[in-house]
């Protein structure tokens, strides 16, 4: 595998900047990734074998993030700029699959509505006698015996097709979707990310089988073929296991479960993730903190999380949950509110507005305040 | 864990097969095709070590399950095999000289003497020194349970999570179909008049391989003993079990207007419905004794019957006539002349459960 093409580690100074981030070209956010020496494998013996990367995980626990880590390296290995001079970002397609989705709306829909309405205009075109209606005494569809006519000499080649040209071509009806794009890009291998496909009918994943197999797909309304490109793309697939996927599908994938981190790697998702004001530095020094006597935020959201992963019905709380945790603590410090106003709270935690940001439901607060009590009873 | 690979291992035509052999024993939904990706991943230099091999190959074959128990099972195999292929390496040779053998009496020596003393026999001993094994009665309070709690996780459930995922559908209720439609661009745009008027919109069902089922059932008062037989097939297409399917009434022969089947008052126009039957995908089947139920001639009966089948046959598939009367009973009636025309495709009851459409609705349990 090229040198270019492969996944690492990166250091701190060649991470997106801390807090803020790198927007490309579709304003899309990158922000800093840490991934496992593990998951930096499966990454690159996905791109060597060219077989998508199922990867499973917590919701929140940094799964689509992989995808976008991926791009901004291979971006930065191979620097290049388009044609307006500005830095090209390295070709990225994000499908974001719906309970409604089907599978060939990722590579194509054909816009049918629209190329009726063009074929009434052409009609209402002619009865006006307009310029755009096409040739005279043409109907929408050619008479038998008859081809396309081409009136227009090839000097015209490049001027926008006129309506009744546009009618009588059904591919300029077709967009394609973020897979079609994908399978259509031949200069370099694109990065395909199909988010949360488990939310997709149970079929979907086997609906996908041939084209995430031999990269190649077909457009029935025009019996036009998109053949595998030279270099396939490279598919990230995420999934938050609340469906079974179907086997054929998985027997296609490399499958790797992301874990949720330990202290020491959230602390530095932490301190990459959030930029604290010089106002806000205790606060955010008190909530990094891992070892103390009053408990820090990473002791007590890890007591948090801890609880709700025993209880069989409740959701644990995940990483960018934790993030919004500490936003919220931050921006309570940002507000003007007293540095031990804001500790009182993390150790009242049970009772304060901000346990919203970790547990969503009552079930889960109110189990949450019960294992405190039992713990403050213990403790006495 | 990170010692090497043995070479000669990774130079086999099938490097590890014994190792994907003894996995698919134990799960045997893994397929070839996973094999032969750790192979790739051999060649392309991305296993050296026993780390690299357990770590590639759990990506390959190791897929999602309920409480990581194939990761766990996966775990299992890999050690197994690991410790299997260790113990079946020859021991290195070693070349027994005089100086190892010296060495090793000396170190056996050595070990003899640090060996403690064999304890003496009770009978040797003094009886102070004797001892007893016998029970001890603790205190009550140091019988008492240390942890009275109970510890429930997810994993000690009868049933697991993923059967749980797995067979949530079969909890879905079933819901009534609706009919599908999409417009047939094609034919609604060679439709468009050059005045750009659209004259109509043509709609094509969902699904190019599915087909229309439009029954027509002579409801006369002949055929009120035969109708009961098939009663669960109006239903099942009442209920849009059977879908997509129209049912109408007629009685005779069908000419200008058609019935609800629900709504035997409302009147659909035959010249109407005709052109919104697609012709490559509506079965017509007719349920009607065709005047055999009165055992005698019916020329009236027969010529409007004749010219109902003309008129329809260009607009459905086949027409396929369902005659509940026992087919010695349509001589002299105009069902043999109707059954001449239709070219055998006037069926009993028997010979139309035999047809393929009757097969198939029998599976349904609706015929």
């Amino acid at each position: 595998m090229s040198n270019n093409l492969k996944f690492t580690k990166l250091d701190e100074g060649q991470q997106p900047p801390a807090g803020g981030t790198k927007k490309d070209n579709q304003n899309r956010q990158y922000y800093p990734y840490f991934p496992s020496d593990s998951l930096v494998k499966a990454v690159n013996l996905a791109i060597s074998l060219e077989r998508p990367l199922l990867l499973e995980g917590d919701p929140g626990c940094g799964k689509t993030e992989l995808a976008k880590a991926l791009v901004y390296q291979l971006t930065m290995n191979n620097p290049a700029v388009n044609d307006k001079g500005e830095e090209a970002w390295w070709p990225f397609f994000i499908w974001n699959v719906k309970s409604y989705s089907r599978a060939r709306d990722g590579l194509y829909t054909f816009d049918a509505v629209g190329r009726l309405r063009d074929a009434q205009m052409v009609g209402i075109s002619q009865s006006l006698g307009l310029a755009d209606a096409g040739p005279i005494n043409a109907t929408t569809t050619p008479a038998e015996g008859q081809s396309v006519a081409t009136t227009e000499s090839t000097e015209n080649i490049d001027r926008e097709p006129t309506l009744w040209e546009k009618v009588q071509d059904p591919s300029r009806y077709i967009k394609y979707g973020p897979l079609g794009n994908a399978l259509k890009e031949t200069k370099q291998r694109a990065v395909l990310l199909i988010d949360e496909i488990d939310k997709a009918d149970g079929e979907f994943g086997n609906d996908l089988l041939l084209e995430l197999d031999q990269f190649y797909f077909e457009i029935s309304e025009t019996g036009e073929r998109i053949d595998r490109p030279p270099s396939p793309p490279i598919v990230i697939i995420t999934s938050n296991c609340e469906k079974p996927l179907p086997k054929a599908f998985l027997r296609r994938c490399l499958y790797y479960k992301i874990p949720f981190p330990d202290k020491v790697q959230l602390c530095t998702i932490m301190k990459s993730r959030l930029q604290a004001k010089e106002e806000q530095r205790e606060i955010f020094d008190l909530a990094i903190a891992t070892f103390q006597e009053e408990q820090g935020a990473i002791e007590r959201f890890e007591k948090v999380r801890d609880a709700m992963v025993k209880s069989p019905m409740s959701r644990p709380p995940s990483t960018s949950e934790f993030i919004d945790f500490l936003r919220a603590l931050l921006d309570a410090a940002g507000r003007g509110e007293d540095v031990q106003d804001i500790a009182d709270n993390l150790e009242k935690l049970e009772n304060s507005i901000i346990l919203g940001t970790i547990l969503k439901t009552e079930e889960d607060q109110t189990l949450y305040r019960k294992l405190r009590q039992k713990e403050k009873q213990e403790k006495k | 864990m990170e010692s090497e690979l043995p070479l000669e291992k990774l130079c086999e035509p099938l490097p590890f097969w014994d190792l994907f052999d003894c996995w698919h024993s134990h799960n045997p939904n893994s397929t070839l095709e996973e094999y032969v990706c750790l192979q790739r991943s051999i060649w392309l230099g991305a296993v050296k070590t026993w780390s690299d091999l357990k770590e590639v190959s759990a990506l390959l074959w190791v897929k999602p399950s309920d409480g990581d128990r194939q990761q766990q099972l996966f775990d299992r195999t890999f050690t197994e095999y690991q410790k299997r292929l260790l113990a079946a390496a020859p021991p290195p040779v070693v070349e027994i000289t005089e100086n190892i053998k010296k060495q090793r009496q000396d170190e056996l020596k050595t070990i003899i003497g640090q060996m403690p003393p064999l304890p003496l026999r009770k009978s040797a001993l003094p009886e102070g020194d004797r001892q007893e094994a016998g029970a001890v009665k603790l205190p009550a309070q140091q019988r008492q349970l240390v942890n009275h709690r109970w510890k429930f996780v997810l994993e000690d459930l009868p049933i697991s999570a993923m059967q749980v995922k797995e067979t949530w559908q079969l909890w879905r209720q079933l819901q009534p179909l609706r009919e599908q439609e999409f417009i047939d661009v094609e034919r609604t745009v060679a439709s468009v008049s050059p005045g750009g008027y659209i004259e109509e919109i043509i709609w094509q069902r969902d699904g190019v391989h599915k087909v229309n089922l439009l029954v027509l059932v002579d409801t006369g008062d002949n055929m009120l003993t035969y109708l009961p037989a098939l009663e669960k097939l109006f239903e099942a297409i009442k209920r849009n079990r059977i879908t997509p399917a129209q049912i109408y009434r007629f009685t005779g022969y069908p000419w200008r207007f058609l019935y609800g089947w629900q709504q035997p008052q409302k009147s659909v126009v035959v010249d109407f419905l005709l052109p919104q039957l697609h012709p490559d995908r509506t079965i017509l089947l007719v349920v009607s004794d065709c005047g055999a139920a009165l055992g005698r001639e019916d020329p009236e009966r027969e010529q409007g019957t004749l010219r109902f089948l003309q008129r329809w046959q260009g607009s459905v598939m086949p027409i396929i006539w369902l005659n509940p009367v026992s087919a010695e009973r349509w001589v002299g009636t105009p069902a043999a002349a109707i059954q001449q025309q239709l070219r055998g495709w006037m069926l009993t009851l028997e010979q139309f459960n035999k047809s393929d459409i009757g097969r198939l609705l029998t599976a349904g349990g609706w015929v």
